[in-house]
């Protein structure tokens, strides 16, 4: 007797689906944008600029702009601060660094500054960096990535990432794959922003 | 050789599809990520841009309900809704594994996938409204926070209640055996109690242990007890304009199609088992008894191990895995 192919469907595709279930689905989307900073022939840092998507901008300004004054006041951006950004040190802010291809994990972050943009709830801040640029150059690349999938980040494109005009520096910016491999067949891989950095 | 592969593709998805669980918030919770959290597939990532347009579109109709009044948008928001539903509940939890193996391990009508998704479908609704409504107004305070932390506890409680069940089917499977009148297979067709020949029943039937109500229920609660955090979002996003009913009916309809897709997957765990107890006991009618039990005992002791193990991690911290 042979398997009805209904039910060789049904077995096949549910078979697939802890495969899809596995893996988080996302509740928070951010539009992201970074731009490198630069001091003298020095990498400064890195700076983010998140937006998130309408329905937890909401969540967040019900929370925190209970006067629905389409701004913070210093004292909300710090119960901000503390009650919808500080966790993300668990998570290292969604941020892995990697110079000429070694990680970078100390991930500190400074001038967090939390806003409202046309209703949308916006997350800036700085992680500060102290890279020089030896003759040969230096590659950065950052991944901007929630492991877990909660929070799912927009595809970014170069022109995403800002670099300051300098003197000494040039800087070449890419968004590639990143390099490491899936742990399991199927699995997605995060973009990397790639900077390549050289000596003017 | 093909039943082979059918068999092993069966018991495989039985181990795989009961890992779940719903991450925390990264922002509002407080701890890292859950131990059992892992990167999303590239169906989910295909997935994504069409949820955060789904999600932008219930926020933006809203706001129009808000603005003005209009019944013709009540019904596009309760529309939005229902498709939020079935794309949201093909992510992982909102018990579609957890139904899955349950009906991996019993013998099912197809009718009872319907009936075990709406249950579901029902609690999850029951219970998203019960907690934003009771943080928005009883608790107050922050919302964001206050209820990250009591869905984890939510969690907790549903952990605890896989458990309990799974050891309730265990304890009932073992009993079953012990007393050949506890009849572990179904009887259909007005059979009465044979002690010889089960396996040509079997064989005809491809039956095993039939669902009882009380563990449907039990399954229901486990699986839909964890409010929904975009079912929860949309909900306080309304109450926050003012828009209780607007609210209340887009978590119903949200609800209701996320009842469409967990129903859809327990009605492929049905078919799927039909199927490989079929054509084993076919082949080989000596394969068909083991891979059935296997099916019944496995399915009932995953969920029994999977809910211990979840509710002590959820309780001792996810450092603990």
């Amino acid at each position: 007797m042979k398997i009805s192919p209904v039910r060789a469907l049904a077995l096949v595709l549910l078979s697939m689906q802890p495969v899809l279930a596995i893996s988080a689905h996302p509740h928070v989307f951010i539009d992201c944008r970074a731009a490198l900073i630069l001091d003298g022939d020095k990498v400064a840092g890195f700076h983010l600029v998140w937006t998130f998507d309408e329905m937890f901008s909401q969540m967040i300004l019900a929370d925190y702009d209970r006067a629905g004054k389409g701004s913070f006041s210093p004292t909300e951006a710090e119960e901000i601060r503390k009650g919808a950004f500080n966790n993300l040190r668990n998570y290292h802010y969604f941020l892995a660094f990697y110079v000429d291809g070694i990680p970078d994990k100390a991930i500190a972050i400074r001038d967090f500054r939390p806003s409202i943009h046309d209703g949308r709830l916006v997350y800036e801040f700085t992680v500060p960096l102290a890279l020089t640029v030896p003759p040969s150059g230096r590659e950065l690349r950052v991944t901007v990535y929630d492991d877990t999938y909660y929070t799912a980040f927009d595809k970014m494109v170069p022109r995403d990432v800002s670099v300051p005009d300098s003197d000494s520096i040039a800087t070449a910016v890419s968004i590639e794959k990143t390099k490491a491999k899936a742990t399991w067949p199927g699995q997605w891989m995060p973009d990397q922003i790639v900077l390549r950095l050289k000596r003017k | 050789m093909i039943h082979r592969f059918f068999s092993t593709l069966l018991l495989l998805t039985l181990v795989a599809g009961i890992a779940w669980a719903e991450s925390p918030n990264p922002f509002t919770s407080s701890g890292g990520p859950s131990a059992l959290s892992s990167p999303p597939s590239r169906g989910i990532v295909a997935l994504a841009p069409y949820l955060r347009s789904l999600t932008d579109r219930l926020v933006e109709l809203a706001r129009e309900i808000h603005d003005t009044r209009s019944p013709g948008i009540l019904v596009i928001l309760a529309l939005v809704s229902l498709l939020y539903g079935v794309f949201h509940a093909l992510g992982p939890g909102h018990g579609k594994t957890i139904v899955s193996t349950y009906f991996l391990s019993r013998d099912a009508k197809i009718s009872q996938s319907l009936a075990a998704g709406y249950l579901i479908a029902l609690v999850h609704a029951v219970s998203a409204i019960t907690m934003v409504l009771g943080i928005y107004y009883i608790v107050r305070g922050f919302f964001s926070s206050t209820f990250e932390d009591a869905s984890r506890i939510v969690q907790g409680a549903s952990f605890a209640v896989i458990a309990v069940l799974g050891a309730w089917m265990l304890f009932n499977r073992i009993r079953g055996k012990e007393h050949s009148h506890g009849s572990p297979f179904g009887h259909r067709q007005g059979e009465g109690h044979h002690h010889h020949g089960h396996e040509d029943h079997e064989r005809e039937q491809g039956l095993s242990v039939r669902v009882r109500n009380s563990e449907l229920f039990g399954i229901a609660v486990a699986a839909g007890l964890v409010p929904c955090p975009g079912a929860s979002a949309i909900l306080l996003v309304c109450i926050s304009l003012g828009l209780i009913f607007a609210g209340v009916l887009s978590v119903a309809m949200i609800s209701l199609g996320m009842g469409l897709t967990v129903s859809t997957v327990a009605a492929m765990a049905i078919l799927a088992k039909r199927g490989v107890v079929k054509v084993s006991s076919s082949r080989h009618a000596n394969l068909a008894v083991p891979l059935r039990r296997g099916l019944e005992i496995g399915g009932a002791a995953l969920l029994f191990l999977f809910g211990l193990v979840l509710f002590i991690a959820q309780f001792l911290g996810p450092g603990l895995l």
